[in-house]
């Protein structure tokens, strides 16, 4: 298979995956991208909506199509680490000795916890204290599991999809920045129009659903993986990501004045990493073979949103990073000598 | 479009497909430079035009070293010339125009991917391929879709320009008629007229104390017309019509003296061709002409106090016209104010304070140049002391000159100060003439007795402050009282 047969394979998968999901979800098309750049980017999604937008159903749709192993946790206060990663627990084992008695033989196994899936669901994440939100940590950034002495490596493909609501914030944990800043994307989700609506209704009111096919292994994710990271990108684009990412940095001589004036702390080093893989997988799934300028332009809110801290005065004027970020790609020049 | 249609160019051999794309970018290369060189060229055209156009302008007014046309011709061609060698010698940043080029083409920047794989290549999966796209977007487009359509922004001015240079060339203008000098405002015509009046009144005590009876008569409508224009009370038509009228007169009276003082006539005869003035105020001769048209460019000598007076009078009316943004009428202009610096020209003076008081010794400097002779022994008229007899038996003339040659130095201290000039010494007794430059209108405008006034508050609020002996406050006080100061 040369490369535009890679190119088009790799369109037409995910053309097809986007299909199969777009069968369980009404609208909400872009979204569903996201959330696939963030698999084959080998990144994690943080889903933000408010209730019965279908952030659930989307990456429950995501399990059912993809051929790999899925688990959901549904994170609540009383939710502890080790209901994650896993506990270790006295086994008792009895085996018929040679003789007449019975072998009883006692040994402590570690029990795998939910985390030990390719794809985790980590439902209403901010609902669980920091303690156990901080238990997907090490399994986000190494995707490994520390328990004890003993590490586990979680199988690969390995993303963890996380749900959060913006509202109902009485009893909630926001997710510390550390924990933030893991999120390859955060994708938010919006109200579908009356259109939608009326597909929705259609859809699930009249009869039963069928259940979404498998579209892809775990074998096709790995490759199409490894060509996303194989996509050339000019020095120049990479060099606008970065500027992208630098100019969302208060103290900067790039700044803009709105970031000088309502960001705390802009976007660390993985801010632009995740703009150019990103921009790659866009670039790849649109059937080309190199990034350019918009595929960077088009994940700029989602990779760069959470990673942009408004101080108080931000807050307090209601400003949102996305007014940021539009502002930062208004202003900073795709080239640093334009015609 | 994103080029990226399947050509099938990608499945061309390896080094095919990068030797097609670079000869893509050469070409593509060779377009930019041509343009670049048309682009310049015509910018630079439009440059040296520029200063022929300054050249053709200022041919009407300045002497040019040059013929203008040869100036406009030549900068045309050298700034044609100069932008074309420019563009030969620029480089073309290759990278910089693949990255217009996808912009161009919309081909999400594949080309300038390229053309960094070329040298740089990125994994082995995709570098070729990106290559072999880029090779044949570029095959596929033309360098002028590519490059765009060549802008030449200053190109229409360029005939704009050449009409102008010929326009100027046939129709040759004098710039400075484009600059008249500014306008008097109402308050300035006052102030001016106060200033007049006073210089006026000043002038009418130096015409009695000479007893010279048309000069009073000019001092005094002099004065009158400073009051006139003080009090606002004249319109500017009737302001110039006055002041052109007076302006004949005192020509005529200053060409009957600088004639009856060519012809070396004792001015007092009265018996000179162009007659002089009667100390009783009569022309004596009847016939002299007024107004031929010398003004006041001819030198008169300094002792000729009558003279100064006429010229100071006049000197005043031009600066009024100067207010009044009018120029003077044919007839009456003369030169340049007079200066001590011209030799034997008198030297201009303050209004009022510089008038010389009856009486001095204002023999001046290069009095070789006065006059001598005549014979008659009847008393000067325009004398201060009919009875006095200057050294060379010349009756009524003022001393003969006591040094030699141009003065050899000049010190002026500015507006107001006095104006030493030494010269070599000669034979006979040594002279001291002391004269104030004249002030400029463009000066401060208040009058004199605001500022003596607030002069004398700060020193008496500084006499109450500070600890001053009474006998120095007494001091201070008499100053003031001595000044008119109360």
């Amino acid at each position: 298979m040369d490369a535009r047969e890679k190119s088009a394979w790799v369109k037409e998968n995910v053309s097809a995956l986007k299909r199969e999901i777009g069968r369980a979800i009404v609208g909400n098309e872009a979204i569903v991208e996201d959330v696939l750049v963030c698999l084959f980017c080998g990144g994690h999604a943080l889903l933000e909506g408010v209730p019965g937008l279908g952030k659930t159903l989307l990456i429950k749709c995501l399990g059912q199509v993809l051929d790999i192993a899925t688990s959901r946790i549904q994170f609540t206060p009383d939710l502890m680490p080790a209901d994650i990663i896993g506990t270790n627990v006295l086994v008792q084992e009895e085996t018929q000795a040679a003789g007449a008695g019975v072998d009883t033989r006692r040994f402590v196994r570690f029990q795998k916890g939910p985390v030990f899936a390719n794809v985790v669901l980590a439902d209403e994440i901010n609902r669980a204290t920091p303690k156990t939100q901080s238990a997907l940590l090490e399994a986000m950034q190494e995707q490994t599991v520390t328990v004890g002495r003993t590490t586990y490596t979680l199988d690969s493909p390995f993303i963890v999809l996380a749900t959060q609501n913006p509202i109902e914030m009485e009893g909630t944990y926001p997710l510390p920045e550390a924990q933030l800043d893991r999120f390859f994307f955060k994708i938010a989700l919006g109200y579908p129009s009356a259109e939608e609506i009326a597909t929705i209704i259609d859809r699930t009111t009249v009869g039963a659903q069928r259940p979404l096919n498998r579209i892809m292994d775990a074998d096709a994710i790995a490759r199409i993986k490894e060509l996303v990271r194989e996509v050339p990108m000019a020095a120049h684009v990479k060099d606008y990501a970065i500027r992208l990412a630098m100019a969302t940095r208060p103290g900067t001589p790039t700044a803009t004045e709105l970031v000088s004036r309502y960001a705390r702390y802009g976007a660390s080093p993985r801010g632009p990493q995740s703009l150019v893989l990103a921009a790659r997988a866009k670039a790849l799934f649109d059937g080309r073979m190199n990034a350019g300028f918009e595929d960077v332009k088009s994940v700029c809110r989602q990779a760069l949103r959470h990673r942009i801290l408004l101080n108080f005065e931000g807050e307090a004027e209601g400003i949102t990073p996305e007014q940021i970020i539009d502002d930062v790609r208004q202003r900073v020049p795709e080239t640093t000598e334009q015609r | 479009m994103n080029g990226q249609g399947k050509t099938g160019r990608n499945k061309a051999p390896q080094g095919t497909v990068r030797a097609e794309f670079t000869a893509g970018v050469r070409r593509l290369v060779r377009h930019a430079r041509r343009d670049l060189v048309v682009r310049q060229a015509s910018d630079g055209l439009f440059l040296g035009l520029l200063p022929g156009l300054a050249a053709a302008a200022l041919a009407g007014t300045l002497s040019l070293p040059f013929h203008a046309p040869a100036i406009a011709g030549c900068a045309a061609g050298i700034g044609a010339l100069g932008g074309i060698i420019l563009a030969l010698v620029r480089r073309i940043d290759v990278r910089r125009l693949l990255i217009n080029a996808d912009r161009s083409l919309g081909s999400r920047e594949l080309a300038s991917t390229a053309l960094e794989l070329i040298d740089e290549p990125w994994g082995e999966t995709f570098s070729e391929a990106v290559i072999g796209e880029a090779a044949g977007l570029m095959a596929r487009s033309s360098p002028r879709r590519i490059l765009g359509t060549l802008r030449l922004p200053l190109l229409p001015f360029v005939p704009v320009l050449a009409a102008l240079i010929a326009l100027a060339l046939i129709f040759p203008f004098d710039l400075r008629g484009l600059f008249a000098a500014r306008h008097a405002s109402p308050g300035e015509l006052a102030m001016i007229g106060e200033d007049l009046q006073g210089y006026g009144q000043s002038l009418q005590d130096s015409a009695r104390s000479q007893n010279l009876g048309r000069s009073l008569a000019l001092a005094q409508e002099l004065a009158k017309l400073g009051r006139d224009l003080a009090e606002g009370a004249l319109r500017k038509d009737e302001a110039l019509d006055r002041m052109s009228d007076l302006e004949r007169r005192l020509t005529a009276e200053y060409d009957l003296r600088l004639r009856a003082f060519k012809s070396g006539e004792p001015r007092g005869s009265g018996h000179g061709p162009a007659g002089g003035e009667d100390p009783t105020g009569g022309n004596r001769s009847g016939t002299g002409k007024a107004g031929k048209g010398d003004g006041f460019a001819q030198p008169m000598p300094e002792d000729d106090q009558g003279a100064q007076d006429l010229r100071d009078m006049g000197d005043a009316l031009k600066r009024l016209r100067q207010g009044l943004g009018s120029s003077p009428p044919p007839g009456t202009e003369g030169g340049e104010p007079p200066s001590i610096a011209q030799g034997p020209q008198a030297p201009p003076r303050e209004p009022g304070a510089g008038l010389l008081p009856p009486g001095s010794d204002s023999s001046g400097k290069g009095q070789d140049n006065a006059p001598q002779g005549g014979s008659g022994a009847a008393p000067d008229p325009y004398s201060n002391d009919p009875g006095k007899k200057a050294p060379n038996g010349a009756p009524g003339l003022m001393p003969a000159p006591d040094t030699k040659g141009p003065p050899s130095r000049i010190e002026q201290g500015g507006r107001g100060s006095p104006l030493k000039a030494e010269a070599a010494p000669g034979e006979g007794d040594s002279t001291k003439f002391l004269v104030r430059a004249l002030p400029e209108w463009s000066g401060s405008r208040l009058p004199e007795d605001k500022v003596l006034r607030q002069y004398a508050q700060a020193a008496e609020s500084a006499l109450t402050r500070e600890e001053v002996p009474p006998k120095l406050k007494e001091y201070v006080k008499s100053y003031f009282t001595i000044i008119g100061v109360h």
